[in-house]
């Protein structure tokens, strides 16, 4: 029997239904979501609104114009990404043959090593940058290492400098380079591999031809990652930095707090923000490109 | 477990990378664990090997109401964003985990902002805003931030356990005539108390360990271990610090360690 | 909690159920299509069809746990479209049996008890004679990860049945075992069914297994409804070409229709059987139902056809022998292996399909 009117109805009830759960499991969320984004917006707005705002009070990009005449800001901008870049490269040298190694080995002993990784990876940054910073000072244990060594002859000014900053930030930052890199090798299928060995490949050509191409991703996001936190870090470079090693977040707390140049530091932040979202827009976008567009070639 | 790698190249070939792991591993843990040592040095100075071993550095720190009063801020800071982080946390990752797939991952994008805009940015200004708001110097100001930093961990560890439980188990609660939230009581939440200790555990380093915003939010009175520990670097390097820091690498440890016992799986933590 | 009291023992008697122009959709893809269905008191109906027809949608529709689109559903004389699973006090069954393994299997059984407030010792009695129905009896502190698959099942069945629902839903319980253990299950599921009365709706792949269980069955294709009816006549009469292609072994051969006459193979076809209003027809024929032969002189009533042996398969109790007619088209053929005469790949036989046997059912994909 055929009811429909009844079913008609029904239609309208079971939506509003389906539409009644969902907000109830957005509701869940909606703490979570308030605070994110309140106390994202808060900050973010406000330090918009200040670099809006010219020290006599005047509103416009007054604080945009000063910023790209003063060459103390642009230099700190150049440094930062220098540094950054360095950094980044230096950890990737590092961290691809040592998350390949441990991608190889057998999980007993990658497991042991990772731990090697996961606790600097939670110590607090400002333990790991002390603890460089009393390692390279003019009597610390490196210079005393190099000396004895016969490698040099007076200690090297391995701190409150470039040097020692760029090695303390290697340091804090390879885990993070690790950690995506070795998740996304340990994901490669296998039966690639296999194929291209059964075809008759060397293994030096395997890895060229076929493994490096399908660690591309892994490699893209960990790099990316690393590159954008080095872009902000503050408290290595100010430490291991002694003063003379000026990035953008070092400029940004100057001019806050010595100079009390809130339009200033806020312009400087904003333009921080942007060149950091830029970069994190960039990797999603050759993410989802996928692999063949990054290795140019097809697996 | 065979005698060769994925590669199909038999590890003894492999050695010499091998090596050069272990080499890194050791590059990665030694600073740690060289400054743990030189804070039981008898002298005024650190060096390594220390040429007498005293406990006189932690005895300075206990001694020092400087010190542990910023302790105490830190742990009920950090005592404090666990329980907020954790349950509202939890709760978001399970709403958005009953979503459609299209909006949970908008919307996961905007809980993991804070994991990639600058931590300077976000001390900075929530400086600003707190001073406007008068937040600035208290701890509940304190906590929101790092309620703020430890909200994206916690979701994503959630998420990842949630990931794992067989929903059946949910529907098969609600048949037998539990409600939606007695399901989650009963049935879903004791099977991902694992996951959730984890992200309380995390929340609770990520707040104990953070420097920057601590630096600019919590001032005077309520400045925290680690912003102490930051003006101290700046101006002298006092050994009582080697000792606040093997505090500190031990808490660490000790998280890490119960973090891994918790989850028994191999160890990648989560939040990438 | 909104849940009717539980009835006393053995005085459960089943709900009937109303299906009424249930639609769901994902995206453009339709799930159901304006599905209507009678369940009687009592009845064990079975969902037959492929993977993917929508059988296990219409079962969580009636669980609760798919919201359609449109329509109704009415368990007696309730409405229950809207009501959330929790409340719609019916036992579920799942394909992988979805135990709580933080819980024992005491624990499992007595959960919906201790959610509708029973004494602890009525609890312990309700689980422990459900346990002997389910031929469990001890297991009560086993682990969940202790028990083997059909252990499992029976273990959910018994959680599904102990606070003795009017409705029983179950979802694939038994594909995941396999076949000796499968078959026992069906025949303890039958019996625990004519045991306890209540209406029992169940999904399957299986058409042997529906078959064997059912009162009625209703077989889904693509959302619809095909056939409802009982076993003997979905396999004798099916409905249209799908019911007969998935409902038991056959061979469908196009038919064609010119000014009246059927034609299948080049043989003009005889037939006893109504004809379907449709254009598009198929000759349905069970390989059970072709006889061989011994001349090729025609008889009366009897459809004959020259066929090719291709090949003869060995199944044990039976022999499957593939033939081909004069235009390609192919035919199965089943016969005992004992009653076979030597047939031999290559020969030559003649086959016969009596008129009462020769179905004609119209085209459905």
């Amino acid at each position: 029997m055929r009811t429909g009117l009844a079913t008609a109805a029904n239609a309208q009830a079971l939506r509003a239904d389906a539409a009644g759960e969902q907000v109830r499991y957005l509701g869940l969320a909606a703490p979570a979501l308030l605070i994110v984004s309140v106390l994202l917006a808060l900050p973010v707005g406000w330090m918009a609104w200040l670099s809006l705002l010219a020290q006599d009070g005047s509103f416009g990009l007054a604080n945009y114009r000063d910023l790209a005449l003063e060459t103390v800001n642009l230099d700190s901008i150049l440094t930062t990404f220098r540094i950054s870049a360095t950094v980044t490269l230096i950890c990737l040298l590092l961290g691809y043959p040592f998350a390949y190694a441990l991608a190889e080995m057998p999980r007993r002993w990658s497991n042991l090593l990772m731990v090697a990784v996961i606790l600097p990876y939670w110590t607090s940054i400002l333990v790991r940058t002390y603890a460089w910073l009393v390692l390279l000072q003019r009597r610390g244990l490196v210079n005393q290492a190099l000396q004895t060594s016969g490698i040099v002859d007076e200690p090297l000014r391995l701190v409150h400098n470039e040097i020692g900053t760029i090695i303390g930030m290697t340091h804090i930052m390879l885990p993070f380079l690790i950690l995506p890199l070795y998740a996304a090798m340990r994901a490669i299928d296998r039966s690639y591999i296999r194929a291209a060995a059964s075809l008759g490949a060397s293994p030096v050509r395997v890895f060229w031809t076929v493994f490096v191409p399908l660690s591309l991703p892994g490699v893209a996001s960990g790099t990316f990652l690393i590159f954008v936190i080095c872009l902000g870090f503050y408290i290595t470079p100010a430490i291991l930095g002694g003063g003379r090693v000026a990035m953008v977040a070092q400029q940004i707390e100057k001019s806050l707090t010595l100079y009390a140049h809130f339009g200033a530091a806020s312009a400087l932040g904003i333009v921080l923000l942007v060149l950091s979202m830029a970069t994190i827009w960039l990797a999603v976008r050759l993410a989802e490109r996928g692999p063949t567009s990054l290795a140019g070639t097809r697996p | 477990m065979s005698d060769v790698t994925i590669s199909h190249v038999e590890h003894r070939q492999r050695i010499w990378l091998y090596a050069l792991a272990v080499v890194i591993a050791i590059l990665l843990v030694a600073p740690s664990v060289l400054v743990v040592i030189m804070s039981f040095t008898a002298s005024t100075f650190l060096e390594f090997p220390p040429r007498a071993y005293s406990l006189r550095w932690y005895r300075a720190y206990l001694d020092s109401p400087a010190w542990t009063d910023a302790t105490y801020v830190s742990v009920v800071t950090a005592l404090w964003t666990v329980a907020l982080a954790t349950p509202i946390g939890t709760a978001a990752a399970y709403g958005l985990h009953a979503l459609g797939l299209r909006i949970r991952r908008g919307l996961i994008g905007v809980l993991m902002l804070p994991l990639f805009v600058p931590h300077i940015l976000i001390a900075v200004g929530l400086f600003f805003a707190y001073v406007q708001l008068g937040l600035a110097n208290t701890i509940p100001g304190l906590v929101a931030a790092h309620t703020l930093l430890a909200l994206p961990l916690v979701v994503a560890v959630v998420t990842a356990g949630l990931s794992s439980f067989d929903r059946n188990q949910e529907r098969a609660a609600q048949s037998l005539g539990a409600s939606p939230l007695g399901a989650f009581m009963r049935v879903t939440l004791p099977q991902i108390r694992l996951s959730v200790l984890s992200a309380a555990l995390f929340a609770f380093i990520t707040s104990f360990d953070e420097g920057i915003v601590a630096l600019f939010v919590a001032t005077g009175e309520t400045s925290t271990l680690t912003r102490r520990m930051f003006l101290a670097l700046r101006d002298a390097i006092d050994p009582t610090i080697a000792a606040i820091s093997t505090g500190l690498i031990g808490i660490t440890v000790i998280v890490v360690a119960a973090t891994q016992i918790v989850a028994g799986r191999d160890g990648r933590p989560a939040g990438n | 909690m909104d849940v009717s009291p539980v009835a006393g023992a053995n005085g459960a008697r089943g709900l009937p159920v109303k299906v009424r122009a249930i639609t769901k959709r994902y995206g453009t893809m339709a799930a159901l299509e304006d599905v209507y269905l009678d369940i009687a008191s009592g009845e064990f109906l079975t969902l037959l069809g492929p993977s993917g027809s929508g059988k296990t949608t219409l079962l969580m529709v009636l669980a609760g746990f798919v919201r359609p689109d449109a329509g109704d559903v009415h368990f007696g004389d309730r409405s229950v479209v809207r009501l959330p699973p929790h409340k719609r006090d019916i036992g579920l069954v799942f394909q992988n049996h979805a135990l709580f393994p933080h819980l024992n299997v005491f624990d499992n059984i007595a959960f919906p008890l201790r959610l509708r407030g029973l004494a602890k010792a009525e609890i312990a009695d309700r689980v422990a004679g459900t346990l002997d129905l389910v031929q469990l009896a001890g297991f009560g502190d086993r682990r969940v990860t202790q028990l083997s698959g059909g252990q499992a099942q029976r273990v959910a069945l018994a959680r599904a049945i102990v606070f003795e629902p009017r409705l029983l839903l179950m979802d694939e319980p038994l594909s995941a075992l396999d076949r000796q253990l499968r078959e026992h299950m069906q025949i303890e599921l039958r019996a625990l069914h004519e045991k306890l009365g209540m209406t029992t709706v169940y999904v399957t792949h299986d058409q042997r297994e529906a078959l064997t269980m059912s009162d009625r069955i209703g077989v889904i294709n693509r959302g619809r409804l095909a056939q409802l009816d009982r076993p003997e006549r979905v396999y004798r009469e099916p409905a249209d070409s799908f019911v007969a292609g998935f409902v038991g072994e056959s061979s469908l051969l196009p038919v064609e229709q010119s000014s009246g006459t059927l034609r299948v193979a080049g043989v003009t076809l005889r037939t006893l059987r109504p004809l379907p209003g449709t254009h598009r027809l198929v000759l349905v024929v069970r390989p059970e139902q072709l006889e061989i032969l011994e001349s090729a002189a025609p008889q009366t009533d009897y459809n004959l056809f020259r066929a090719t042996v291709r090949r003869v398969v060995f199944q044990g109790d039976s022999l499957l022998i593939n033939v081909a007619l004069g235009d390609g088209s192919e035919l199965m053929l089943r016969r005992a292996a004992a009653r076979a005469p030597g047939l031999a790949a290559g020969a030559e036989i003649n086959l016969g399909l009596h008129a009462k046997d020769a179905l004609v059912v119209a085209v459905q994909s």
